[in-house]
């Protein structure tokens, strides 16, 4: 053991320090550096870095314009705010044959549970389409009656100005890549708005319960 | 300045013209190289290490001088690439090296930085150390590579589910054949014959 001790210590008495030195400053690097990038060890992937933000510090919905089914134009805030109850948003395309179609059905169920329940006071839906080119109201009416959307609580907007548009989504943490296929994917998810028209929270898609029951509790 | 002076211009700076056309290839291909995984990190990612080797293999004897007095038996290199091989595969650093121009030449300049301080440490590690930093790299890539395929979770917004299971194949065959190489080269060294000629030459 006394011997160990003398071999490290002669080690680091000769010319094994400045080596240890740089080993132990890049190991301190590296840690920082990956402690800022998943904030402090959250989350590994950007869609998780992006919940955990939202968690923590819940986003204003900008002033941008938007267009509904019936061509109405309004600020998305004012169009959150005026209306008073929690909504739940999620994006679409309506051209979407994937996983978009998965967010139609659980809205669908969503609208249904909210019927079921007589929650229609408290809460609504909000689906906006990223296709301003090819979402015009009559499209997104047209969607929304086969969606079987209920238009006193399921409402469907595009984005005036794709500046806005890009705005809306850098900010929500949306991104939307090709599919290869001539569609789009993109991190698809529900996103709840308290009534102060604050991005609160995000679910998966599966978890379409829990964001139900956490904007009763914001209504409440 | 005549053309004769010019084409001697020409050949003195022939070098850096030369690094100049590959980084401007490199930043101009940006877009779709890193727009499916699989290229991105298993064609991008290795361009760039053997980048960082072959500016290692022209280093200055005085600056490899210098490196060596921090880096004995290539310590702290090969830790500094094992650290940054390890970051950049994390899904959250590829994402932002997509987003972001400015992190994306900082991961360019890291690998580079791993590749050279790959080279400069290789050969003064010795087999044991090379053995431990190989193996625990090839564990980790082969770790992330089965993660990737996994067919349920897209971990990166920038790439769709099939790039990355691809991506994933990729990373586990990688993680797979270099330690097989590394370890054929072990056993043919370990296997020549003592008394070859090239042993002789050495040993007089």
């Amino acid at each position: 053991m006394g011997r160990i001790l003398k071999n490290i210590a002669d080690g680091l008495n000769g010319s094994l320090g400045p080596t240890i030195t740089l080993t132990c400053c890049l190991l301190l690097c590296a840690l920082i550096t990956t402690a800022l990038l998943t904030r402090g060890f959250e989350g590994w992937t950007t869609e998780a870095l992006r919940r955990h933000a939202i968690m923590d510090h819940p986003l204003p919905l900008p002033a941008l314009q938007v267009m509904d089914e019936t061509g109405k134009q309004q600020r998305l805030d004012q169009y959150v705010r005026l209306d008073g109850r929690v909504v739940l948003i999620d994006f679409i395309y309506t051209r979407c044959n994937s996983i978009c179609t998965v967010l139609g059905e659980q809205f669908q169920q969503a609208q249904a549970h909210i019927e079921q329940h007589g929650l229609q006071q408290k809460v609504r839906l909000l689906s906006i389409s990223f296709d301003a080119q090819h979402d015009t109201p009559a499209v997104l009416a047209s969607y929304a009656s086969r969606m079987h959307a209920d238009p006193a609580m399921w409402h469907f907007a595009t984005v005036k100005g794709r500046a806005s548009l890009d705005l809306l989504l850098r900010q929500f943490g949306i991104v939307v890549i090709p599919d290869g296929y001539g569609g789009f994917i993109h991190n698809a998810a529900i996103h709840v708005v308290d009534r102060e028209a604050r991005l609160e929270h995000i679910y998966d898609l599966d978890d379409f319960d829990q964001a139900l029951a956490h904007a009763l509790a914001l209504h409440a | 300045m005549n053309a004769g002076e010019l084409r001697h211009e020409i050949r003195r700076y022939r070098l850096a013209l030369l690094i100049g056309a590959l980084i401007g290839a490199l930043w101009g291909s940006r877009h779709p190289i890193e727009s499916r995984m699989g290229l991105h990190m298993l064609g991008q990612f290795p361009v760039l290490v053997w980048g960082g080797v072959w500016l290692g293999a022209r280093l200055p004897l005085s600056w490899q001088g210098k490196v060596a007095l921090v880096n004995r038996f290539g310590l702290s290199g090969l830790v500094l690439a094992s650290l940054v091989t390890a970051f950049w595969m994390i899904p959250a650093a590829l994402d932002l090296a997509v987003a972001s121009r400015g992190v994306d030449i900082l991961k360019m300049l890291a690998l580079v930085a791993a590749g050279l301080a790959l080279q400069q440490s290789w050969r003064a590690s010795g087999r044991a150390l090379q053995a431990y930093f190989l193996i625990t790299w090839s564990m980790m890539t082969v770790t992330i590579g089965l993660i990737f395929q996994d067919p349920t979770t897209r971990l990166c917004n920038y790439y769709r589910l099939d790039d990355q299971q691809i991506a994933g194949y990729g990373l586990v065959l990688v993680g797979v054949m270099i330690v097989v190489i590394w370890f054929w080269q072990v056993v043919a060294e370990t296997m020549r014959p003592k008394d070859s000629a090239l042993d002789r030459a050495i040993n007089k």
